[in-house]
């Protein structure tokens, strides 16, 4: 594939991929949410997103060419670890945070109550 | 043409420049995760579903998809030693990088008048870092754009010109990737 090729490619592909996640939420507003659903539109959209990336990785910055060296490869996959831990590590914290504190809240409500039924 | 490009990506330039947006990416990681955490966190103030603006967000992606692209063609014209392409291309990325910071600016704008400045919760605070360090991002790119041009139209297209244009076209194809992530973790899934 030479290069023009490559980025006509990638151009393409990454504008259908974003109109297609645009014209999915279009549906799913037209249908009344009954098609897709909400679980089916977040899963679609993230795997759409992930091919648009990858798309655009390999058109665009040409990673995984025989031509990149190994350091490159690397240094991208030191990087991605990092990015998964501070997402999903953070988001895996503070939801646990979240429902304990929602637990305490609940707690609390529970405490307001049997007192005033005592009073 | 393919062998030109190998040279360029193992340069230490070139390998510097990777390790500069490996790291940036990782920047961006944290703020990704700030706006997924306080992503609820409104203080009666806007939701994301009332602040998304779902076709301007579509405008604004193909406005920066097709700078991305025709960045790419300013390169390969390089490549092939065609300056007068090159320099017309790397201007109309140029027109095209300005029109989105333009577009966001004008939608940050509207979202500070109508009262969802960053002051006002948690979540807009995130918002408005998260798409504004992107925002940010992209000027300072422009600003780079601006000066490369003036270099080659001056100096002509030497090697060393190529280089920069490689280095460039590797962030600007970067901050394309960014935006695919803000589109659809924060415009896409404000909607649902």
């Amino acid at each position: 594939m030479s290069n023009t090729k490559s980025y006509i490619t990638g151009f393409v592909l990454s504008i259908g991929i974003t109109l297609a996640a645009f014209f999915l939420y279009q549906l799913h507003v037209y249908t009344h949410h009954q098609f897709p659903t909400h679980p089916e539109l977040r899963a679609a959209f993230v795997m759409l997103a992930v091919l648009q990336i990858l798309i655009q990785l390999v058109c665009f910055l040409h990673v995984g060419r025989k031509q990149n060296t190994h350091w490159n490869t690397a240094v991208m996959g030191f990087a991605l670890f990092v990015v998964c831990v501070v997402v999903g590590g953070s988001l895996w914290i503070m939801t646990n945070l979240n429902t304990n504190a929602a637990a305490t809240s609940t707690y609390i409500n529970n405490l307001i109550n049997v007192q005033e039924e005592n009073d | 043409m393919h062998n030109s490009n190998a040279n360029l990506s193992e340069t230490k330039a070139g390998f510097g420049m990777w390790i500069y947006i490996m790291s940036d990416c990782v920047l961006f990681a944290a703020l990704f995760a700030t706006y997924a955490v306080l992503n609820g966190q409104t203080f009666g103030n806007a939701t994301p579903k009332e602040i998304v603006d779902l076709p301007y967000a579509l405008l604004e992606t193909l406005v920066l998809l097709t700078s991305s692209f025709t960045c790419g063609l300013a390169l390969i014209a390089s490549q092939k030693n065609k300056k007068d392409w090159m320099l017309g291309l790397l201007f109309a990325t140029f027109l095209l990088g300005a029109t989105f910071v333009g577009l966001e600016a004008h939608e940050f704008s509207k979202l500070i008048s109508e009262g969802h400045g960053p002051q006002q919760s948690a979540f807009l605070s995130s918002f408005f870092a998260l798409v504004g360090t992107h925002g940010l991002h992209v000027s300072i790119g422009l600003l780079w754009l601006l000066i490369l041009m003036i270099y080659v139209a001056i100096k002509g297209l030497s090697e060393r010109g190529k280089e920069k244009l490689f280095l460039f076209s590797l962030f600007w194809h970067f901050l394309d990737i960014v935006w695919i992530c803000i589109f659809t973790f924060v415009y896409l899934f404000g909607l649902l």
